[in-house]
């Protein structure tokens, strides 16, 4: 299939052919991801959009080519192939560097997740401005279960490579609907009512974590400025480290970015890959996911959760490669606050 | 007085009015060949614009039934020419076999997909209607199209494979008389791809067309 996918330098792209393996069926872009879809109305104007998948429809897609080789013949889709191809890249990195990374052996229904294009939310629910320029992973529950989803906002400001076409973004998302069912949905009743603080902490690190994950697919630890060259630094080569600022948003909710805290998480991943290798990170990294409900204790009960928390849940899913150059990653970074 | 009214009416038919009438030829309507007797073997033949050979030039869109990104009633519109040769069967019928190329670009910041289509098509037109300086024709058209798309990125860029594709319908036209050797014409046509869920297709296109006899 013809797309557009990063070629691993910064913010470099490159038209060319890429295979698809999991598709079922090229012209309606459904398989074992799920399928590209739209759909015509405000997703939260009614509970039964997203609780039920009602209204969903198939995207009218046209392709050229036959056997194995497919190429997009117009924009729409082109971005469903780019959106099924980035998020099934990301299947096969969480995959391949652990067979307990496969989410088609942890999601029963994976096949039923809807990929959303040209998603319509409304910004704030009380105005009429819709998102845009942004992507998310969703997950809600309804009468069948949990429904998966991800959405692919409309592009209107972005000037450079939309997210759409970002594969570093869409793994990020995928990243997300990883650590749901590996330590989200593994947390007990009591495990989800925490502190504001608890709270944030998770988020920052959720996102920093998939930031990571989006590296690990397309090599480019630029892959969020491809699309936001101008947006705060979440380049995951530069180092980073907790400020009192960071950590007084994520205790007080006032001005916190769940992304400020999790650039920092990013960058301390990129750095302990540089020293260990990456893969071998990515592996510590599923492997610590799927403990980390345990290890926080959120599995059965309420806990605390700070930066450090994390920090020794990683250390000990890394074992014998926690170096001390690890340790000294960490520590530069979070220092003191992280146990704060 | 039985014979002096048959030398009145001997006289009177054989006056120029009265003989005229019943033997000279009817005119022919303009927009018909003139069938001028042999007795006058210098005029030349007039055909009618369906039956003579032209080369046409037209600018056109082609609008190609798609439920998820139209530009306009569910069509995406691909812009470009066709030059289509006239070539009369009969009085009425004439073979309208066309080459043509379309495109249309499209963009999503630094991302851009061009589709093109190149097509040839043959369509079967009878003139319903030559009136004065009108003639509208009606008729059947074909065509198979060879599909393409351009995909860009920054410097990068790649052909998808191609597609070949047929269609059918009807077909309808005007020409407007604008000189001794040009119309002006428009067609428009309906169809459908069997070989892509029937999707509809319609195509506008207009322009000149220059008779070669």
């Amino acid at each position: 299939m013809t797309v557009i996918q990063p070629s691993g330098a910064y913010c470099k792209y490159q038209v060319g052919p890429a295979t698809i393996q999991t598709l079922d069926s090229v012209s309606e872009m459904r398989g074992l991801m799920g399928q590209v879809v739209s759909h015509q109305d405000d997703l939260e104007s009614s509970s039964s959009i997203l609780e039920s998948g009602m209204g969903f429809q198939r995207l009218d897609l046209r392709f050229a080519g036959s056997g194995n080789t497919f190429g997009p013949l117009d924009k729409t889709s082109l971005i469903a192939a780019s959106l099924y191809y980035s998020l099934e890249k990301g299947y096969f990195l969480f995959k391949n560097l652990d067979p307990a990374g496969d989410l088609n052996s942890i999601v029963p229904n994976l096949r039923d997740t809807f990929i959303v294009q040209n998603a319509k939310i409304k910004a704030i629910p009380e105005e009429g401005k819709m998102l845009s320029d942004n992507a998310a992973y969703l997950q809600m529950d309804g009468p069948q279960g949990p429904r998966n989803y991800f959405l692919s906002f409309p592009n209107e400001e972005i000037k450079t490579i939309p997210l759409g076409f970002n594969a570093g973004v869409m793994v990020h998302e995928f990243a997300h609907y990883f650590t749901q069912y590996a330590f989200h949905m593994k947390r007990s009743e009591a495990g989800k009512n925490l502190t504001d603080e608890s709270e944030n902490t998770l988020n920052a690190f959720d996102e920093g974590n998939s930031d990571y994950f989006a590296f690990l697919a397309t090599r480019d630890p630029g892959f969020f400025h491809c699309s936001f060259p101008n947006a705060g630094d979440r380049d995951l080569s530069h180092p980073k480290v907790l400020t009192n600022q960071q950590l007084q948003a994520i205790r007080t909710s006032v001005d916190f970015d769940s992304h400020d805290g999790g650039a920092v998480w990013a960058s301390v991943q990129y750095q302990i890959g540089e020293a260990i290798g990456h893969e071998q990170n990515g592996q510590s990294l599923i492997s610590f996911l799927n403990r980390l409900a345990t290890c926080t204790g959120l599995s059965s009960s309420s806990a605390r959760v700070t930066f450090n928390t994390l920090k020794n849940c990683h250390i000990q899913a890394l074992g014998n490669r926690a170096t001390p150059q690890v340790q000294q990653i960490y520590q530069s970074a979070f220092g003191a606050l992280g146990a704060n | 007085m039985k014979s002096f009214s048959l030398l009145i009416t001997l006289l009177f038919l054989n006056t120029p009015i009265a003989l005229a009438r019943p033997l000279a030829p009817l005119m022919p309507p303009r927009e018909r060949a003139s069938v001028i007797s042999s007795s006058m073997p210098t005029a030349k033949k007039q055909l009618a614009r369906s039956e003579r050979q032209a080369f046409g030039l037209e600018t056109g869109l082609v609008g190609i039934g798609n439920n998820s990104s139209g530009d306009i009633a569910k069509l995406q519109l691909v812009f470009g020419l066709r030059a289509n040769y006239i070539f009369p069967i009969s009085q009425r019928f004439f073979l309208k076999p066309s080459i043509g190329f379309f495109l249309r670009p499209e963009s999503e910041g630094d991302v851009s997909i061009t589709q093109n289509i190149v097509e040839s098509g043959l369509g079967a037109q009878y003139a319903l209607v030559l009136r004065g300086s009108l003639m509208w024709h009606l008729g059947i058209s074909q065509h198979l199209d060879y599909l393409f798309s351009r995909i860009s990125v920054y410097d990068s860029s790649a052909m998808t494979p191609g597609l070949f594709r047929y269609r059918v319908g009807p077909s309808t036209g005007l020409r407007l008389r604008l000189g001794d050797g040009w119309d002006f014409t428009s067609d428009l046509e309906a169809g459908v791809i069997p070989t892509d869920s029937m999707r509809t297709q319609v195509s506008f296109s207009s322009g000149l067309i220059f008779f070669l006899d």
